[in-house]
């Protein structure tokens, strides 16, 4: 729903809500904007705001020739420009985890050397350990997608997550 | 079937067709190569050659390897019976694959041959590279011949060359495990196009890498994610034939660069300045003002001059002790002889501009070569000193 309203140049997605009274406000907004657009609501994800952070993007995934993969792309200027990335054949150890991290251009962002704040880095190295292990554990899964994930000063938190499965 | 043939064939066997157009040329070509391998039986269908059997029916049981030169129509007739009495079969020609039972025996079709210098075993359309201790494990025959040309440009020195072809079937997995265990193999090529598993072929190269470098050249998928893989594994990715060969050279030839301080060494400023140009990933080095004297060398803006070739030899000693390598350049005029007593323990690398067929440490002639094979020694290096092995 949220992206057929995208395509109309609407936004369906409401940010910054701190009460009860601004849920309900944005709740009636967005109502009214779905119906007058003829549509039926089918639902409302409510989730925290997460405010500060350096966003990264992980997919760790089954490849038809490499099997189990994963790929970490910080979100940066580098990344649109270079496609700065890395790659890893699961499962990663802690130390591979890190070196795929400081083989992009995006750590630097990541430790602070752009004049930001340091992030939590042995929590983004634990989430990708564990995200190799999931695609290596579970048959069944084919991705496990988090964009963004965002590394906070203390820990990380993924603000959207997608889960493939394969279709039997 | 085990594949220890290809490392020890005792008898083996060529089946062609001297009256055959397209093949004739190819199949002279190999009979000829193979009169230095002691048991060899030559079947010529077309009863051309004197001495030769003309049936495929008096080869016996017991061959190791049949290298067949054939073209499609005349082939399929006779290779139930090559099956039938031969251990491994070698297809040059074409053949249209559906008809061909007993792959799990079969390197082709469209092989370039196989080479196995340690016992002069050549039957191979290609240029033959000179003996050493490199050995290629590759699927297409016209980038096998390119390879092998550039191998013996290069003076490459060569074990075995295994040459699968299209056919896919001895995976080259079971082959890479035959050269890991292979004594006279110091360095491994994979120049791979596509394979069954490629999964399995870079977790095996993962094992093969702690003994000997493995260079992994891919001509399949997307770069970046297989260069990833290899290097992780252990291996050494190239992009291409050129780097291929380079690496081979210098892994083949000379230990690997155990860190990042290069001793730039030539005859002249502008030499050591344009060697410096290709080294921008190494630290150049100094060494201290008392060996600079009395080695004869002269301090340039990077690296240092050498006055006098006999002082240099005997001051390498010195070199080594604080460099991980030396890079020397010589100019054409130099008298190379003088450097074949030198005793290397590190990476040593040389760069004459003219062609020298052995040495005991890899000569290129070309500066931009001899750059990016150090290179990739020092990638080698870096494995070794991640994995604690050096």
């Amino acid at each position: 729903m949220s992206s057929d309203l995208k395509e109309r140049g609407l936004s369906g997605v409401r940010l910054g809500i701190s009460s009860e009274t601004e849920l309900r406000r944005a709740f009636n907004e967005l109502e009214k904007i779905v119906s007058a657009a003829g549509w039926k609501l089918e639902g409302w994800v409510v989730q925290e705001y997460i405010a500060g952070g350096k966003e990264v993007r992980i997919k760790a995934f089954r490849d038809d020739e490499l099997g189990p993969s994963i790929v970490f792309e910080p979100i940066s200027f580098w990344m649109r420009i270079f496609g700065d990335r890395s790659f890893r054949l699961a499962p990663l150890d802690r130390d591979e985890a890190k070196e795929m991290i400081k083989e992009t251009y995006g750590y630097y962002m990541l430790v602070g050397e752009d004049g930001s704040l340091p992030v939590d880095f042995d929590a983004l190295i634990e989430t990708m350990c564990k995200m190799s292990d999931l695609i290596c554990k579970l048959g069944r899964v084919v991705e496990i997608h988090l964009h963004p994930l965002k590394v906070l000063e203390r820990g990380v938190k993924a603000v959207d997550v997608k889960v493939v499965l394969e279709v039997k | 079937m085990s594949l220890d043939v290809l490392l020890r064939p005792e008898k083996i066997a060529i089946v062609g067709d001297a009256r055959e157009k397209t093949t004739y040329k190819m199949f002279i070509k190999i009979v000829e190569r193979t009169t230095g391998f002691p048991k060899v039986k030559i079947v010529d269908l077309g009863g051309e050659i004197n001495g030769a059997e003309k049936s495929v029916k008096y080869l016996g049981r017991d061959i190791d390897i049949c290298v067949v030169v054939l073209g499609g129509k005349s082939l399929g007739k006779h290779l139930q019976e090559i099956f039938k009495r031969c251990k491994l079969v070698v297809l040059l020609s074409d053949i249209s694959e559906q008809i061909l039972e007993n792959r799990e025996k079969i390197l082709g079709p469209r092989s370039a041959g196989i080479i196995n210098n340690d016992v002069g075993l050549r039957t191979s359309i290609s240029e033959i590279p000179p003996a050493g201790s490199v050995s290629l494990i590759s699927q297409k025959q016209a980038v096998t011949v390119r390879i092998l040309r550039k191998m013996s440009a290069y003076s490459v020195g060569v074990s075995k060359v295994i040459c699968t072809g299209e056919g896919q079937g001895i995976p080259e997995i079971d082959i890479l495990k035959v050269l890991a265990s292979d004594k006279s193999t110091s360095t491994i090529c994979l120049n791979i196009y596509r394979t069954k598993n490629l999964r399995n072929l870079l977790d095996e190269i993962g094992h093969v890498s702690r003994s000997k470098p493995v260079v992994f050249h891919f001509l399949g998928k997307d770069d970046w994610m297989v260069a990833s893989a290899v290097r992780q594994r252990g291996g050494i990715y190239v992009r291409n034939v050129r780097e291929l060969v380079c690496g081979a050279k210098i892994l083949s030839e000379t230990p690997p660069l155990l860190g990042d301080r290069i001793f730039l060494l030539a005859r002249t400023v502008d030499l050591c300045l344009d060697a410096a140009k290709h080294l921008s990933e190494f630290t150049i080095c100094d060494v201290p003002e008392k060996i600079l004297v009395k080695a004869g060398l002269e301090r340039g803006n990077t690296g240092c001059c050498f006055k006098n070739i006999d002082l240099l030899v005997r001051y390498i000693p010195e070199f080594e002790k604080v460099s991980d390598g030396i890079f020397l350049v010589l100019e054409e005029d130099e008298e190379i002889e003088k450097l074949e007593g030198i005793r290397v323990n590190k990476t040593f690398v040389v760069i004459y501009p003219r062609r020298i067929r052995s040495a005991r440490f890899p000569i290129f002639e070309d500066v931009e070569d001899a750059a990016l094979a150090m290179k990739i020694s020092a990638e080698r290096g870096k494995f070794l000193r991640k994995s604690k092995i050096c």
